[in-house]
């Protein structure tokens, strides 16, 4: 059990950027990027037996972070907060130019809907159209154009503005 | 800012996100032994709410089951006994299907598998969940109008003068408006901006 713990903190240590970065996206008044951050690293722990590693542990880590923060629903505190994140990209209360581009990135992809938001997150981490496949389900051809769908939505958002 | 500017921020994103650790590990580890320490407890907390509610609706189905049974304690006399039946078989349907709905929404929450479901299905699974709560909503507000029916009928309010009858639907029509305002507002509302974008999201999309 020791051993697993272990390597349950190794895979937790090496993805911690990517859970923190999609957990970031899908914040939200209702859930805040600790509550989110916990939920997840809790449901990787509960499937973290059963991965029988039939696909890439990053596939797996991404689905787990996606489905939790679009399945995330908290009427109460299910759980105590216990883990606090030392890093909160964007409560500082200065505003210099990153904070001002992450609250613009923040801003446009959290117009998109739920499915939009983990394809483009997904491309934005550079995933190949084979992996968004793999990890949210949808065919080849359907990832080329909701891809390139979001690109016009973005445009006409952007016109908007 | 498009493709490409979303490109650079998300870049920042990284560069702040490299300057240090995110999380605490002895914290995770404590996180994972309270859950190990705690797993049935936190299940149990997870599906509470729905649990809590079916559990209400079987407690209000036991009462008016005793009200049925013992006649004799709740006689009310030969001429409301008519009224006072039609209200307890309004209740009981009413929470016959509430009953059936909460459970619907349990089991389609726990049939949610965030491990192995692909992102898609989830989305649409949650999309299906929300669409219900807006169902939800003016299922209550139907609701709410046929009990002042009801209500209107078994209370004898129809004998009374046009202007005290009028006055009473137009009281009962404000608390009626309040109340599905309220509900609108508080469950509804937030919900169908994300059910609009999401259903635009899952138009036309194939799985494998």
């Amino acid at each position: 059990m020791e051993n697993v713990e272990q390597e349950f903190l190794a895979v937790i240590r090496e993805y911690s950027r990517v859970i923190y970065k999609v957990c970031y996206m899908y914040t939200t008044p209702n859930a805040t990027i600790n509550d989110l951050y916990q939920e997840v690293v809790l449901n990787i722990w509960k499937a973290f037996p059963k991965f029988r590693k039939e696909c890439k542990i990053s596939t797996w880590i991404y689905r787990i972070s996606l489905n939790t923060c679009i399945s995330f629903l908290r009427k109460e505190k299910n759980i105590p907060e216990i883990v606090t994140l030392t890093q909160e990209a964007d409560r500082s209360e200065e505003l210099d130019e990153t904070q001002v581009m992450l609250k613009q990135l923040y801003h446009m992809i959290n117009r998109l809907g739920e499915l939009d938001k983990s394809i483009i997150l997904l491309y934005l981490e550079e995933k190949s159209y084979e992996e968004i496949s793999e990890i949210t389900g949808l065919t080849l051809t359907n990832v080329a154009t909701k891809i390139n769908r979001i690109k016009d939505k973005l445009r006409k958002m952007n016109k908007e503005e | 800012m498009e493709l490409d500017e979303l490109k650079q921020s998300w870049n920042k994103l990284n560069q702040q996100l490299e300057k240090d650790t995110i999380a605490n590990e002895n914290e995770i580890a404590n996180l994972v032994s309270k859950y190990k320490a705690n797993a049935d407890k936190s299940l149990k907390r997870l599906t509470g709410w729905q649990r809590l509610s079916i559990s209400l609706g079987f407690v209000g189905l036991f009462i008016l089951l005793v009200v049925c049974l013992l006649p004799s304690v709740f006689h009310v006399g030969e001429t409301y006994q008519s009224k006072v039946n039609a209200l307890i078989i309004f209740f009981a349907i009413s929470l016959i299907i509430g009953i059936c709905w909460d459970y619907q929404n349990y089991v389609s929450i726990k049939s949610i598998r965030v491990d192995s479901m692909p992102v898609a299905e989830v989305s649409k699974r949650m999309l299906k969940f929300r669409q219900w709560m807006k169902y939800e909503v003016i299922g209550i507000s139907i609701w709410i109008i046929l009990f002042n029916i009801v209500n209107y009928w078994v209370m004898d309010y129809y004998l009374e003068s046009a202007g005290t009858q009028a006055l009473l639907i137009l009281f009962f029509l404000t608390c009626d408006a309040v109340i599905i305002y309220f509900l609108y507002k508080r469950i509804a509302y937030k919900h169908l901006n994300k059910i609009k974008k999401n259903i635009e999201d899952l138009e036309d999309i194939c799985t494998e």
